[in-house]
């Protein structure tokens, strides 16, 4: 019961960020895909093949329609992991609430787990619905030539997981005791490097993989700094 | 066990893992920066003082006729003849074809033919390799990554006059492509063995390596050569068909090189070489086991050529075939000087040999043999010129002694890394290799001590001063020796995690005088805890202090 207060708690105050996010995606993610539906370049593209010519490689690849919409995602999921981040962990540390946060009848584990979910329930969650509508829109035959691949859905959810590295990054720095210019932002540099270690990868499990190591590595060390610290 | 606990055991190895990964990644961007500094301002230091810089007078003509031998392109007739080409006027990044003012000597250096139109004579024309117009591994790999631009696919439209009706995607986990028309339905999978109606039923190609594409004379739906590991094929969509060229048994095939094939001609292959008399399309895959399998339209036949063994022991050995009415001719280019060691081996080892190289003369030599239908060679005529000394090498020089000094501090943990671990990579088959780890081992080819004793000596003093900062905070044997082995293992980068972790607060213990850390409840000199305070006046706002009675 206490678990499911504070996790309104903290849902109610995250909501303005995460509302934010999924209006930002949804509305120019939608825009995105609608300007491309009405003037696919498809022919354009194409209409450079000429019979009897060596075709440049180059000219066969080929972007998806959700390679905007994907990039918007990217940034959008990062910017809701460091806000949540900042919001959940470094607020309460510039205000010097946190003690009258733990020092109530509730356990330390309850408080860290309240914030945790909120946070993946917003990137997961809301990113993701958006995410899953927005790739049901591009499948649409009546609206597109040729549908997406799967491998595009699948990177969509990749992203999403990277904004929870950024989320744990900045909770991390934002729960270490060290001074600012020993290792306090050793946190997110970890998830910045995490972050390009995935995106450089070209098979998926590879990046799930890397993405998922990051998440539990941060994980434990949040858990271990925010159970024993003295506040 | 409370979770707290418990939790411990795996936060404070993430703790050391995450601090000494970020901790090296900046020592050796540092050690690169330093490196990169002193090689650029000792570079430019010595191109001021080069023999070049200095020059007293014009060369004599026996320097000039030497000078242009180097420079001219060298080409066979098919009798065998060689002629030396000079472009006197060319530009950088002209096209091969572009007007420029030509001479040609025979090897005695007379001139033979000067003009800017076409020379008289009709030289043999080399299939050229085409990884330059190709798209290559590399390629594909940029293409599935997981970027924010998100992955592109590689699609092959299939075109009417006004629209696109299909296009086929390949699909790089099953390495196979499939099908969709425009407006929906999917059409199929194409694969090795053709078109089939399913994923499960279509045959992959294989690991992918390479492919180019043209489109036919009747159509702007392209055309693709594939090239995997050990096969290569001819993949038409708009027919639905594909065409196995060649397969290799022996080894991988490691370059693929072509005069024309279908309406794709690498970039520099003259145009009017397929106006030339016996003149047929032609396909040369060389394997990783030095034999060369040609393949050849018009009519169709399959060549393979075993090079003798010995040619891969020069440095510079190349080999490029052509076609022509009078058969097939190999053309060898060498250098009189013993292969470059392997890029596994020391970087000693490869600086002393470029060191070496540079500073000798070289004799390099071209050579061209006749190709019969068995693939035997038959030697025709040889051609060999000399190369001066180079006379820049204080680069290599800087370069090596700028690292020699960085990798004091890097880990001694990158020379069995180095050892092992690229051993292992190098073994992989390159479509398995990672391109992040091979920048990694780039790296650390670059930064590893080497076994220098300096290296160890250096180890020494931190791990020296590491026990003597831990002894005082030590809370038990375990962790101090395990501190002493991480700072031994990673030295400036395990010192510098071990300092970030470590370097808390020391006192004087009250009891002995001597430091001890707070880590403990106890002395580690002397065993005695803290003291307790003393009860006393308890200093609050009311004085409870009870005065005696008078």
């Amino acid at each position: 019961m206490k678990f499911v207060m504070l996790l309104r708690k903290e849902a109610r105050e995250s909501a303005p960020w995460i509302l934010l996010s999924v209006i930002v995606l949804l509305a120019i993610g939608g825009l995105l895909l609608r300007q491309e539906a009405r003037y696919g370049q498809d022919n354009w593209r194409y209409s450079q093949l000429s019979p009897g010519q060596t075709v440049s490689p180059y000219m066969l690849t080929r972007e998806s329609v959700l390679t905007g919409p994907g990039a918007l995602l990217f940034t959008v999921s990062i910017g809701l992991g460091l806000i949540l981040g900042i919001r959940h962990f470094w607020i309460p540390h510039f205000t010097r609430t946190w003690s009258f946060l733990l020092h109530r009848s509730v356990s330390r584990m309850s408080i860290l787990a309240s914030k945790l979910t909120a946070a993946a329930i917003g990137l997961v969650v809301f990113l993701g619905a958006v995410w899953i509508a927005l790739y049901w829109y591009a499948c649409r035959e009546d609206l597109f030539a040729f549908p997406p691949s799967a491998k595009v859905f699948v990177n969509g959810w990749v992203f999403i997981a990277l904004g929870l590295i950024a989320y744990l990054g900045t909770a991390l720095s934002g729960l270490s005791r060290a001074r600012w210019y020993t290792t306090k932002i050793f946190g997110l540099a970890f998830a910045t490097l995490v972050l390009f270690v995935t995106i450089t990868q070209s098979r998926v499990s590879s990046a799930l993989l890397i993405t998922l190591a990051g998440i539990v590595i941060l994980l434990v060390q949040i858990i271990e700094t925010f159970l024993k610290r003295q506040y | 066990m409370k979770l707290k606990n418990k939790i411990e055991f795996f936060a404070a190895p993430a703790k050391i893992f995450v601090t000494v990964v970020i901790i090296l990644i900046v020592v050796m961007i540092l050690q690169a920066l330093v490196i990169e500094i002193a090689w650029a301002i000792r570079h430019e230091t010595a191109r001021s003082v080069t023999p070049a810089a200095k020059e007293t007078g014009e060369p004599n003509e026996a320097e000039q006729k030497l000078a242009r031998i180097r420079s001219c392109l060298k080409d066979f007739l098919p009798d065998g003849t060689v002629h030396l080409i000079s472009s006197s006027n060319r530009r950088p990044y002209s096209q091969p074809n572009e007007s420029v003012n030509r001479r040609i000597y025979d090897v005695n250096d007379n001139l033979l033919w000067e003009g800017v139109s076409s020379s008289p004579y009709k030289y043999l024309s080399w299939a050229d390799i085409v990884s330059r117009e190709s798209f290559r591994l590399q390629d594909m790999k940029w293409l599935n990554m997981i970027s924010p631009d998100m992955c592109r696919s590689l699609e092959v439209p299939i075109r009417t006059e006004d629209a696109v009706v299909e296009i086929w995607r390949y699909l790089p986990g099953r390495a196979c492509f499939v099908g969709y028309e425009a407006g929906g339905g999917r059409i199929g999978y194409i694969g090795a063995a053709g078109l089939a109606d399913s994923a499960a039923k279509a045959e992959p190609f294989g690991e992918f390596v390479a492919f180019f594409a043209w489109c036919p004379d009747e159509s702007s739906s392209p055309v693709l050569v594939w090239q995997t590991n050990r096969r290569i094929f001819e993949i038409s969509f708009e027919d639905r068909k594909v065409e196995m060229l060649c397969e290799s048994t022996a080894g991988d095939i490691q370059r693929l090189s072509a005069g024309t094939w279908g309406n794709f001609r690498p970039r520099n292959f003259p145009q009017e070489a397929k106006k030339v008399d016996g003149y047929r399309p032609l396909l040369v895959c060389q394997t990783d086991q030095g034999s060369y399998n040609l393949i050849l339209r018009d009519p169709d036949q399959r060549i393979t050529v075993e090079t003798p063994a010995e040619w891969n022991l020069w440095h510079g050995n190349y080999c490029r075939f052509a076609i022509a009415e009078e058969g097939i001719f190999l053309n060898r280019f060498w250098v009189e000087v013993e292969q470059m060691p392997r890029s596994s081996e020391s970087n000693k080892d490869r600086e002393k040999w470029l060191r070496d190289y540079r500073e000798k003369i070289k004799k390099q030599r071209t050579e061209l043999y006749k190709v019969d239908d068995n693939g035997n060679l038959s030697l025709l005529s040889s051609f060999a010129w000399t190369t001066p000394a180079d006379s820049i090498t204080v680069s290599i020089a800087t370069r090596s002694a700028a690292r020699r000094y960085v990798s004091l501090v890097s880990p001694a943990l990158y020379d069995p890394l180095l050892y092992f671990g690229f051993r292992y990579y190098a073994s992989l088959d390159r479509t398995r290799q990672d391109e992040f780890l091979r920048e990694i081992f780039g790296m650390l080819r670059e930064l590893h001590p080497g076994l220098s004793v300096w290296n160890w000596v250096l180890t020494a003093i931190m791990v020296g001063f590491t026990a003597w900062h831990a002894w005082p905070r030590r809370t038990s044997t375990a962790r101090l020796v395990f501190w002493l082995v991480f700072v031994a293992a990673f030295n400036l980068a395990g010192l510098l995690t071990y300092l970030a972790l470590n370097h808390t607060q020391v006192i004087k213990c009250p009891a002995c005088g001597r430091h001890r850390g707070l880590n403990r409840p106890d002395c580690v000199r002397c065993r005695r805890e803290l003291p307790t305070p003393k009860p006393g006046r308890l200093d609050l706002i009311l004085d409870t202090h009870i005065k005696p009675a008078t």
